[in-house]
């Protein structure tokens, strides 16, 4: 399947680090479920701290 | 000014390297890595890292310390009294590694800068907390770049942990001894129970990302480069955060692990045991300022010499005792004891690149004093060591030993002796004294009271 893909992929002067190609597009693969469990936990704190008691919550 | 020294470790990275000069370690900063090095401090995340003890603090030195003309800056880091490598951590202290290592990436990111490299070599324990000594591993975020370093601290630290969690705390030394940068991820995919393909986080990170760890696609750089959005990058770290969380072992049942439940110490000869260690840590002179227990196990004793201020290393062969020794420490926020996981039969060799990347056990000696407590009868009987071998291996570790003599009448040599010949003759109170009179002079011999054993403060004679 990869065979057949072609990307470009980031070029860094210093990166010295192999990161892999077969990883770098799993990450890119991942990107969108990552990036929408990240937004969602994110959301959800922000909406839970909402319901914290006025004694509970911390001034300014 | 005295020629330096790069060290084996310090050549990949062109962004600078370490090296020493004079006894002292300095790290050279090269032009690349420079503004890097200034947007760290601008940025507020070196001092938040060092407050949060997750980076090791440095000073600027004076340029004219440099090794070579690229240099553009000269660092010297704090001193880290013991290094170690993952191969000999415990479950806890290559777990706290791991979750450090994510830490300090998600703050970065935090901060408009990043981990370039996730290695596990990278983290060193130092007063007690596991801390990143490679400063020049932050770089200034670039938009849109995936996490270079996802492989690495996936054959690092994911998958070596899993595989002690699901298959046995003993693989992960043994592998990651053989395979320096890390485990194989299509091979820890391989070991690892079918049930865990049923895992979110270890389907993602280490089985299908074993299956693409090896491929390779047709790069093409005149192509538009996929963008991943910062949120990307801080989903995978919560995702490897959340994995490396829910990965628990239990140390049970492995030989030592219930020793002291297990043996023939009455607790009045056990308080008279802490009182001669004691004593005779007080009678080496100079005052020893570092101390390796050899078989220390969980560190009981070890703990007499740290509580001393004196730098101290608890190395044991059995993971659960180093486990549990890591946990009290933790527990306790004790800052001069650290537990390593060592097989004196077979101790950490030179390992890497002309084999001088890791130094072996030995080489990171020799210490002031050293301890070898309910040790001897382990090696000479359980391992067939001559005395006269023992005695000379330990006068390269440390000037000072404290040595406990364990004779045939012990119970534990019995049960040593239970199923096999008797083939030591040698092995009697006369035959270890003059096996050590080779090497070392007797400053104290004293019984210890409700047993048979007896315990010697010797200082070599060199």
């Amino acid at each position: 399947m990869l065979d057949h893909l072609t990307i470009g992929l980031p070029h860094s002067a210093i990166a010295y680090l192999d990161g892999g190609t077969g990883s770098m597009i799993l990450q890119i693969a991942m990107a969108g479920l990552l990036s929408a469990g990240y937004v969602i936990k994110t959301r959800w704190q922000h909406f839970k701290s909402f319901f914290v008691r006025k004694s509970d919550r911390q001034d300014g | 000014m005295t020629e330096p020294v790069r060290l084996g470790a310090s050549f990949r990275d062109p962004s600078g390297f370490v090296f020493s000069r004079t006894g002292e370690l300095l790290r050279q900063v090269n032009r690349p890595a420079l503004e890097d090095l200034e947007e760290l401090h601008k940025s507020g995340l070196y001092d938040e890292l060092v407050g949060a003890h997750l980076l090791i603090p440095h000073e600027r030195v004076d340029l004219s310390l440099a090794a070579s003309p690229e240099a553009t800056a000269v660092l010297r880091p704090e001193h880290v009294a013991t290094i170690s490598y993952p191969y000999e951590w415990c479950f806890s202290q290559w777990q706290d590694a791991a979750l450090v290592t994510l830490d300090i990436h998600r703050r970065a990111l935090a901060k408009g800068m990043a981990l370039k490299d996730a290695s596990a070599f990278n983290i060193q324990f130092h007063r007690g907390n596991p801390v990143l000594i490679d400063t020049l591993s932050l770089e200034r975020y670039r938009e849109g770049v995936p996490w270079v370093a996802y492989r690495q601290f996936c054959r690092h630290f994911l998958a070596p942990l899993a595989l002690q969690a699901f298959v046995d705390p003993r693989l992960s030394a043994m592998l990651m001894n053989a395979s320096l940068d890390g485990i194989p991820l299509d091979l820890a995919s391989r070991l690892l129970p079918k049930k865990t393909r049923w895992m979110p986080g270890l389907l993602i990170h280490v089985h299908m990302h074993g299956k693409v760890e090896n491929q390779s696609a047709s790069v093409d750089t005149a192509k538009p480069k996929p963008k991943l959005v910062k949120t990307a990058l801080l989903g995978l770290v919560d995702s490897l955060d959340k994995v490396i969380r829910n990965l628990h072992w239990e140390p049970k049942g492995t030989e030592w692990g219930d020793y002291y439940s297990d043996n023939n110490y009455t607790d009045a000869a056990m308080a008279e045991k802490h009182r001669l260690v004691d004593s005779m840590i007080d009678s080496i002179s100079p005052e020893p300022t570092t101390l390796w227990d050899l078989g220390a196990n969980t560190g009981e004793f070890s703990r007499v010499a740290s509580a001393k201020g004196i730098r101290t290393v608890a190395w044991d062969i059995d993971p659960a005792a180093v486990e549990l020794a890591y946990r009290a420490v933790r527990e306790s926020g004790e800052v001069n004891l650290l537990p390593l996981r060592q097989d004196l039969m077979n101790p950490s060799p030179n390992l890497g690149w002309a084999e001088r990347e890791r130094d072996s056990f030995l080489s990171r000696g020799p210490v002031d004093a050293m301890m070898a407590l309910a040790l001897i009868h382990h090696l000479a009987i359980a391992n067939n060591v001559p005395l006269i071998d023992i005695a000379s291996y330990f006068s390269r570790v440390a000037r000072w030993a404290i040595v406990e003599w364990v004779p045939k009448e012990d119970s534990q040599v019995k049960r040593l002796l239970a199923s096999r010949e008797d083939v030591f003759d040698g092995y009697h109170e006369a035959g270890f004294e003059s096996a050590f009179a080779t090497e070392f002079e007797t400053i104290r011999k004293e019984s210890i009271p409700g047993t048979s054993r007896i315990l010697y403060l010797v200082r070599r004679c060199r």
